[in-house]
């Protein structure tokens, strides 16, 4: 009688016991796929991020080309550029710096003349903010065309927009 | 007191069974689910295949001060006739073509496929390899070279 | 015979027990997981929709579809202009955007416009957000400037708006309740005498209600103080009809104000550049092209006020300043394309 009585006590604790190693083992199975899938969706986040970065680089009205009050799609003002790097590289010009960190965020924007090869490369780093830490970055090149005023003809431009995920 | 206890045995297996069935169900999902990020990436080979032909066709080269544009519908309508530094309007829009394609798409370690269609003069300029079972992203623009009759650029880039 | 009736009962209390203790500990895990989930659920959307604003802001011109999550879109800017939308419990600053919608688009799909901002020059797209849950009511008075300001607003619309139309603002009053989630009063340049917002049927009391007066160059709003059918009212100037369009899409004056301030900010911005801009062209034109002249004082003009705007100065009587500047700008622009020297902007 005693016996049966232990022997049954033994297979109720046998019964929790791989009921609790059962369930914790699903539990960190469980968590390890949503941290997984957490990540997934922080990644893919971070690329639409990074997309519309580069949208806005591409439309802002600071650097339009426009004829006749007409825009013209993909294509920078090259003294626009030159300007808008000045401006926003000022040390004395915190506020305008500040003001465009709404729009960009973390990232640094550079615009490079690739067509015709001169000696004097148009290279121009409009806009650079990095953080002193950061997960990762996404960079982008867009082809764009550089409009000079001056000789009334457009160059081949590269606008490369790395931007930095914290 | 036999059968229920092989009954049981029967049972605990039967769980053990659909338990593992669950699990590979859901490694399976995992291996077979595309990286993140190929969504955007593929939207980026787009834009970025759309904008390169854009923004070359306008470009404006020494020539005359004529865009790649004009020396296309030049080559296309006339063979070549515009004499551009002792080349045909045809082989130095190729050359500014392969400069474009080698100064951004090479450089970038993109492979790419660029051909003109529309009129024989045209067809000649290629650049890039064709690779029929890659990945890709694929952007057409035809160009009007008169009424009637028009030149399409494609280019191929391959991700 | 007594032990075993006891160990029966202890039998089904323990399994009561343990039961309810397992039974505890898994709903409370599902409720937690519920409520993760619906978090993770809204930071996505708003991720997603801020995505869908920036490209829709980027269209101008055009008006797109947008799918509104089940419980709707919030939008909001307090006094100091943080503005921002939110989805369940996720707010989302709106940033660099200019964004004029209802404080509520909830139930049918939205539908998302955009118009550029002329300074003279091109300054930023707005983005006007509605749904058909908001009822306008374009009131304007025949054969006077209000008729003409309505051919402007009804030329340049997109479709798919719940608009109707007034012709005699004595009909207001009339008005029946028509269920609508939001009902809107656009007030076409009407003499603020004939507006009689206090008469309206007293079904509206409890409702949403609110109403904008544009005149020539300032905005009247209208806003009803809850549960009753009073409105208070306050005036904004507007420069551009763009600006127009904002007062009727804007949820209050509040959000309008906002908008106008970062619009300025982006004027004096845009500013500053062209104007460094043609100084450039001005000085490597010196000598090959004498004829281009630029005169660029009246810039100094617009990037003052616009600079004072930005901070929320009160402008309403410089807004004549910065129109003659922005005009000037556009003649001297003219001239200049005529002596087909390179533009101004």
């Amino acid at each position: 009688m005693r016996h049966k009585a232990q022997i049954k006590m033994f297979e109720t604790m046998a019964v929790l016991v791989i009921f609790f190693f059962l369930l914790v083992g699903g539990a960190a199975f469980y968590f390890q796929i949503q941290k997984s899938s957490m990540q997934r969706e922080i990644d893919k986040q971070q690329q639409l991020i990074a997309f519309q970065v580069v949208q806005k680089a591409l439309f802002l009205p600071e650097l339009d080309c426009s004829f006749v009050s007409i825009q013209k799609d993909n294509c920078f003002d090259k003294l626009k550029v030159k300007q808008l790097s000045l401006l926003l590289n000022d040390p004395e010009n915190e506020d305008f710096f500040i003001d465009y960190f709404n729009v960009f965020g973390f990232a640094d924007i550079k615009v490079t003349q690739i067509y015709p090869r001169v000696n004097q490369t148009f290279v121009y780093t409009l806009y650079k903010n990095i953080p002193d830490d950061y997960s990762s970055i996404i960079s982008t090149q867009s082809p764009v065309l550089l409009f000079d005023a001056v000789e009334n003809r457009y160059d081949f431009g590269i606008v490369e927009v790395d931007v930095y995920a914290e | 007191m036999q059968n229920k206890r092989s009954q049981m045995e029967i049972m605990g297996l039967v769980i053990i069974v659909i338990l593992v069935a669950i699990g590979m169900l859901f490694a399976i999902q995992f291996l077979l689910k595309k990286p993140v990020g190929r969504e955007t990436a593929a939207v980026k080979e787009s834009t970025l295949a759309a904008n390169f032909l854009n923004t070359m066709l306008s470009t404006t080269t020494d020539c005359f001060d004529r865009n790649v544009r004009e020396l296309l519908q030049d080559c296309a309508l006339t063979g070549g006739a515009t004499n551009c530094f002792g080349m045909s309007s045809c082989d130095y829009a190729a050359d500014q073509i392969d400069m474009m394609l080698e100064d951004t798409l090479g450089k970038w370690n993109k492979d790419y496929y660029f051909t003109i269609s529309g009129a024989p003069d045209v067809e000649k300029i290629k650049f890039g390899e064709e690779c029929k079972y890659c990945e890709r992203e694929a952007k057409i623009h035809p160009v009007p070279v008169r009424p009637g009759f028009e030149i399409s650029l494609m280019l191929e880039i391959y991700g | 015979m007594k032990k075993r009736g006891l160990e029966m009962q202890a039998h089904w209390i323990f399994i009561l027990i343990a039961g309810a203790i397992i039974l505890a500990f898994f709903f409370s895990i599902v409720a937690k997981q519920k409520s993760l989930s619906e978090q993770k659920i809204s930071i996505t959307l708003s991720a997603n929709i801020e995505a869908v604003f920036s490209g829709a802001i980027e269209s101008k011109g055009t008006a797109q579809l947008l799918t509104v999550p089940k419980d709707g879109i919030d939008f909001d800017c307090s006094e100091a202009c943080d503005c921002n939308f939110w989805i369940g419990d996720k707010s989302t600053s709106f940033r660099d955007k200019i964004i004029f919608a209802p404080k509520k688009v909830i139930g049918q799909d939205a539908t998302a416009w955009s118009s550029e901002w002329k300074l003279p020059f091109r300054v930023s797209n707005f983005l006007y957000i509605t749904n058909p849950n908001v009822k306008y009511y374009i009131v304007y008075v025949p054969n006077t400037n209000s008729a003409r300001i309505f051919d402007r607003i009804n030329k340049t619309l997109p479709p798919g708006l719940n608009i109707a139309v007034l012709k005699d603002p004595g009909a207001v009053p009339s008005i029946p309740y028509e269920g609508f989630q939001e009902t809107k009063f656009v007030f076409l340049d009407v003499p603020d005498s004939s507006i009689n917002l206090a008469g309206l049927d007293t079904a509206f009391r409890k409702k949403d209600v609110s109403a904008v007066n544009i005149h020539q160059n300032t905005i009247t709003f209208y806003e009803k103080e809850p549960g009753e059918l009073y409105f208070t009212s306050g005036t904004s100037p507007f420069v551009g009809e763009a600006l127009m369009f904002a007062s009727i899409f804007s949820a209050d004056k509040q959000m309008y104000d906002c908008g106008l301030q970062a619009a300025f900010l982006k004027l004096n911005h845009v500013a500053q550049i062209i104007y460094g801009r043609a100084k450039m062209i001005q000085q490597n034109l010196s000598l090959s092209k004498p004829e281009c002249v630029y005169v660029l004082g009246d810039f100094n003009a617009l990037m003052q006020l616009s600079g004072e705007f930005s901070s929320g100065i009160e402008f309403s009587q410089k807004i004549p300043g910065i129109t003659a500047a922005a005009n000037a700008i556009a003649r001297e622009n003219k001239n200049l394309i005529l002596l087909s020297c390179p533009e101004i902007y």
